[in-house]
């Protein structure tokens, strides 16, 4: 096993500008393939997530009344952030699988199947996330200078949610059975990001152990930025930013590392 | 001879069934045991063998779409396409659509690609339809879109498994002369097949692989003789579609 020549495609000049356009165009594709499979179409990207929070909006307004003021909001600017988390994750597990022919019949850096998926789900999560801070605007939270720590914030749970969608990319195609573990694993940490629940009220041990996910921090920032008109915690934020990165480049790695290993699994 | 331009030696690849976790059996099969062979440029080299003789894997091989787990592979800096019909379809999406998809998943510029699709569509004889959805096409329709993509992708190998022509059969007589005619033409290409006669017609050199070896390797005369000769009490079935 030695003396290849690098990759077949041969890293010339064009390689990244090549790959980098059909990311784009395939990321269109589907976008638009999932759009026209259904009768209201696009519609669907916003009707869906609007519907599900509508199901836990009136949950918890309604049968399960916490003592927090505005809790709708409160739940609504913790859930968006959430969704872009978990279906990105979630998609990126089955990014290799579901491309298993594909993979048999052209050469393609595997990373580009998992860049698909995160990318469409990062464009979904923009259209919302614009709406959801027009719907602000309307109901009296004006933009204020704090929306510049933004600018921070949404990248940082970019690099989250890439580093943890390219990793999961990586894994499952050996152990297609983790999804099902993924899957509840997902359901926990929706139970323990602070979504419900502001972190400080469970007292000071809880508080720390919570602390140690980083969707707990970025869902508080939001709420900071969006709702209390103050800036977030940008020290946290820069460090799990930077976990965040190393853990892109091990996903990165992992996929790199398995490139021709992918395209021989059989299941 | 031209430029050496793809070349593996010795080379073996095994395919792994982990079965699970409670019947721990794991399998191996080695797919290909001791492959050697090079391609240069502007030749058409031939690969006979049985089914089940490594034929499939060492296309893939050669595409670089896996890596030999012994042995070595080298590429000289060239692309090397698997002839793959309707890569990456979305029948939701429209004809062109997907052309554009499918041509850039098979390793074509975006730029050359919208040069080229007016002549795609048109060879593939849609001018009408190619912005309807494909999963309104019918099946000859969409192997002609399929076929009229990975003819005009131009890699520098071409890697040809089996069937050169598709669809209905106007269209088989068409794609098949067109295929023929490229490979004549001064195109590099590895040409699989376990008909002897359509390696006679079209290939140079040919190389004769057995239960994932290389058994012989030689002019195409010689090669197919020997290899019609070890065959003679198998007689040929037809192929989907003999030139």
């Amino acid at each position: 096993m030695s003396e290849f020549s690098t990759a077949n495609q041969g890293r010339r000049p064009g390689y990244f500008r090549r790959y980098l356009a059909l990311i784009l165009y395939k990321t269109y594709a589907e976008l638009r393939a999932e759009s026209s499979r259904t009768y209201v179409g696009y519609a669907w990207w916003v009707a869906e997530p609007l519907l599900s929070m509508g199901v836990y909006y009136f949950v918890f307004e309604y049968l399960f009344r916490q003592g927090i003021a505005n809790f709708g909001l409160f739940l609504i600017v913790g859930l968006v952030p959430w969704r872009w988390f978990s279906t990105s994750i979630t998609h990126g597990a089955s990014a290799l699988l579901q491309s298993r022919s594909l993979m048999q019949q052209v050469y393609l850096p595997k990373v580009v199947l998992p860049l698909v998926t995160l990318a469409s789900d990062a464009f979904k999560f923009i259209v919302v996330f614009s709406l959801l801070i027009a719907f602000l605007w309307v109901l009296g939270f004006p933009p204020g200078v704090h929306y510049l720590a933004l600018a921070v914030v949404v990248p940082v749970q970019g690099l989250l949610v890439a580093g943890l969608t390219l990793i999961a990319a990586a894994v499952t195609p050996f152990i297609p059975d983790l999804r099902v573990v993924l899957e509840n694993l997902l359901r926990l940490l929706f139970f323990v990001s602070g979504i419900f629940h502001d972190v400080d009220v469970l007292g000071p041990e809880a508080e720390s152990l919570l602390r140690l996910n980083p969707l707990t921090s970025l869902i508080e920032a939001y709420r900071e930025i969006l709702l209390e008109g103050t800036w977030p915690n940008l020290e946290r934020l820069l460090w799990i930013g930077l976990v965040s990165a190393l853990g892109l480049l091990v996903g990165e790695r992992l996929i790199r590392r398995y490139e021709f290993v992918y395209p021989k699994l059989s299941r | 001879m031209g430029k050496k331009l793809l070349s593996i030696s010795h080379a073996g690849v095994y395919y792994g069934r982990s079965g699970n976790l409670f019947s721990r059996r794991r399998e191996v099969r080695w797919a290909l045991k001791d492959i050697s062979l090079e391609v240069s440029r502007g030749e058409t080299l031939g690969v006979i063998g049985r089914n089940g003789a490594g034929k499939s894997t060492l296309l893939r091989l050669l595409a670089g779409i896996i890596r030999p787990d012994s042995g070595r592979y080298a590429n000289f800096g060239c692309r090397a396409t698997l002839l793959s019909l309707q890569v990456g379809f979305i029948p939701y999406l429209s004809g062109r659509e997907n052309a554009i998809l499918s041509g850039m998943l098979l390793g074509m510029e975006r730029r050359e690609l919208l040069r080229k699709l007016p002549e795609i569509i048109d060879f593939a004889e849609l001018a009408d339809f190619i912005d309807e959805p494909v999963q309104t096409y019918s099946s000859g329709m969409r192997a002609r879109l399929g076929f009229s993509i990975a003819f005009h992708v131009d890699p520098d190998v071409l890697l040809v498994d089996e069937v050169l022509g598709v669809g209905d059969s106007e269209f088989v007589a068409k794609s098949t002369a067109m295929m023929r005619k490229k490979i004549l033409s001064d195109h590099t290409v590895v040409l699989v097949s376990h008909s002897s006669a359509t390696i006679r017609s079209l290939c140079d050199r040919v190389v004769w692989i057995d239960q994932g070896c290389t058994k012989m390797e030689g002019s195409a005369e010689e090669v197919l003789a020997a290899y019609e000769q070890s065959h003679r009490r198998l007689p040929e079935k037809a192929v989907a579609a003999p030139l």
